[in-house]
């Protein structure tokens, strides 16, 4: 499985890092979940990212910032289908991300499993997420993790 | 209680990553009366963010200017510095720089022609759908571009922010064991390469001739990347030092982005002026190819971009092979170099083109004042003059929709740093 942050260091952009960085500290990981994870941060990978969802993985998640109108913080979750089909209303990564997700399909390359949590940066684009706003996300992704190791 | 975050690092540019760019085209009695283009330019913001900074710590946020070139930021800024404080001796840091940025060129360029470029002369929309009919053709760009990747993360440490430059040469040197497996892949890459130059030269290209000034670095035996005197087909030929003296900023009200012009007018950097200005300074081989295809150089059509991107993708594949042949560690990766106060000059060939960098530099090698000029700004005002061409010669005629298409492309010739948006483009057009 892979845990993919995406983002650049501008402002709220800076969450996709900021969730990996905390999802390597955090302690309520159990070690046999973990073990099967790997934790990646990536910087304005646009097309790029394609080559990482080709790196094998049965199971990808990836975190961003997103754009989607919704009010600041509001948490986020999206599967591969309704990330490539909508390329409005998301945030300017996205369309990069929704692109590569969309490439990858077309060329029958998806993981068999990828979701997209990302928290709504409201109209304050140019704030960093804090660390309240920031564990909100980690402790769903946390969740997801022992669901999927679980289920 | 929130913590004070640093205000320098919060500044609203995702407009870049958002691939802001517009273009405002007011036509009147079948003519064009305005023609405007936009594009937002982040490398400013980072002047004077690096003022107060050691020059030590220059590599590292530079490399933050660009998600795309990193590399090329690093090596204009640590010339620009080593100019002030004494370039390293060593073969093996000039090579291995060299072959560092082989991989951003293999890198970038690949993903250019296949994901941005492509679908406009295969008549596609993007590349999604270009990829249901010529997969192979998609996967090839991918791949090359993750040669390109690995190659830069051979010297750069990690995936985000490629952390191998200092000033003086690397923090570390790469094991020979890496070197070797991956000149083996680069090696084994070159077929496709070549071939891909042959797909390049045989898609359905408009032919536009214009007249233009090509501008690029010369070196006295390499293609240029590094080093090199600028110069251009109307007879510039300075050291880089010289560029204030002949290069000139101004800014238009429409746009956040500086115009650049030489003696006056606008010009041409990137691959097809790199290609028009150094043609001889290619492998045989590839200048072999280059004839086999019929490329007429020097070229004065800007379409031919795609072509000089492939060839360049070639030509970095080879050139990084030759590099890395019989690599050995060197005694250092980095020579220890005496900070001083100074002005430097750093000019290195970005895969869009020469990016320049000034460090005015204090006791102990702090910065206080810098002056970087991105490929992507100059390029604006040729853009704009080529663009009032183009659609003229196109036809105004045509639907707003079918002119905004023909803008796109003339713009992706270009390759601008906003072309990590497909369709990037606000096309306001008013007719009277």
């Amino acid at each position: 499985m892979l845990i993919a942050g995406i983002g650049s260091p501008f402002g709220a952009d800076q969450l996709g890092w900021q969730v990996i960085d905390q999802l390597q500290t955090n302690t309520t990981i159990e070690p046999a979940i973990r073990q099967h994870c790997d934790l990646l941060k990536l910087d304005r990978p646009g097309a790029g990212l394609i080559e990482t969802l080709q790196g094998g993985y049965q199971r990808v998640i990836l975190i961003d910032a997103v754009q989607a109108g919704k009010p600041r913080g509001t948490l986020l979750r999206l599967e591969a289908e309704q990330i490539s089909e909508q390329s409005a209303g998301l945030s300017s990564h996205n369309f990069g991300v929704a692109e590569a997700i969309a490439l990858a399909r077309a060329m029958g390359q998806l993981p068999g499993e990828l979701v997209l949590f990302g928290l709504d940066a409201g109209e304050n684009s140019d704030m960093a997420f804090d660390i309240a706003e920031t564990g909100k996300l980690v402790d769903r992704v946390v969740h997801e993790l022992s669901e999927a190791v679980s289920g | 209680m929130d913590e004070q975050r640093d205000i320098r690092i919060q500044v609203p540019v995702l407009a870049r990553v958002e691939g802001e760019g517009a273009l405002e085209l007011l036509v009147r009695d079948g003519q064009i009366e305005k023609l405007q283009l936009r594009i937002f330019e982040p490398p400013r913001l980072f002047e004077k963010f690096l003022e107060g900074h050691s020059y030590s710590e220059v590599p590292d946020m530079v490399a933050r200017i660009c998600g795309i070139c990193p590399v090329a930021y690093q090596m204009s800024a640590v010339q620009a510095i080593e100019q002030v404080f004494g370039t390293p001796d060593s073969d093996w840091i000039q090579s291995m720089r060299r072959a560092m940025y082989c991989g951003e060129w293999i890198q970038s360029h690949a993903l250019h022609i296949h994901l941005l470029a492509a679908p406009d002369f295969l008549g596609f929309n993007n590349a999604i759908e270009m990829a249901q009919v010529h997969p192979e053709a998609v996967q090839r760009g991918l791949q090359l571009q993750a040669l390109g990747n690995n190659l830069i993360s051979l010297f750069g440490g990690r995936s985000v922010h490629p952390v191998g430059v200092c000033v003086g040469g690397f923090h570390q040197a790469p094991s020979i064991r890496a070197v070797n497996d991956l000149r083996d892949e680069l090696q084994a890459a070159l077929p496709e390469a070549q071939a891909l130059i042959r797909w390049t030269a045989g898609l359905d290209l408009p032919d536009g001739q214009q007249d233009f000034v090509s501008v690029a670095l010369r070196h006295e035996q390499e293609y240029p990347m590094c080093r090199g005197r600028l110069v251009s087909d109307a007879g510039l030929d300075i050291a880089i030092d010289e560029y204030e003296q002949h290069f000139r900023e101004y800014q238009e009200p429409h746009s956040t982005s500086l115009y650049s012009l030489l003696h006056d007018n606008p010009y041409l950097v990137g691959p097809l002026a790199r290609l028009n200005l150094n043609r001889d300074r290619l492998s045989l081989n590839l200048q072999t190819l280059i004839d086999e295809i019929g490329l007429q150089l020097p070229s004065r059509n800007v379409f031919h971009s795609i072509i000089a991107r492939a060839i360049e993708t070639c030509y970095a594949i080879e050139e990084a092979v030759r590099l890395l042949d019989n690599y050995q560690l060197p005694s250092q990766s980095a020579e220890f170099i005496e900070p001083k106060a100074g002005t430097g000059y750093g000019c290195t060939e970005a895969p869009r083109g020469i990016l320049w960098h000034r460090y005015d530099l204090g006791e102990e090698g702090m910065v206080l004042n810098s002056r970087i000029v991105p490929p992507t700004s100059q390029n604006q005002a040729r853009i704009e003059e080529d663009l009032h061409q183009s659609l003229t010669a196109y036809g105004l005629q045509h639907t707003d929709a079918e002119l905004r298409l023909r803008a796109e492309s003339v713009i992706r010739n270009y390759d601008p740093c906003i072309s990590c948006a497909t369709h990037f483009l606000n096309i306001r057009v008013e007719r009277e």
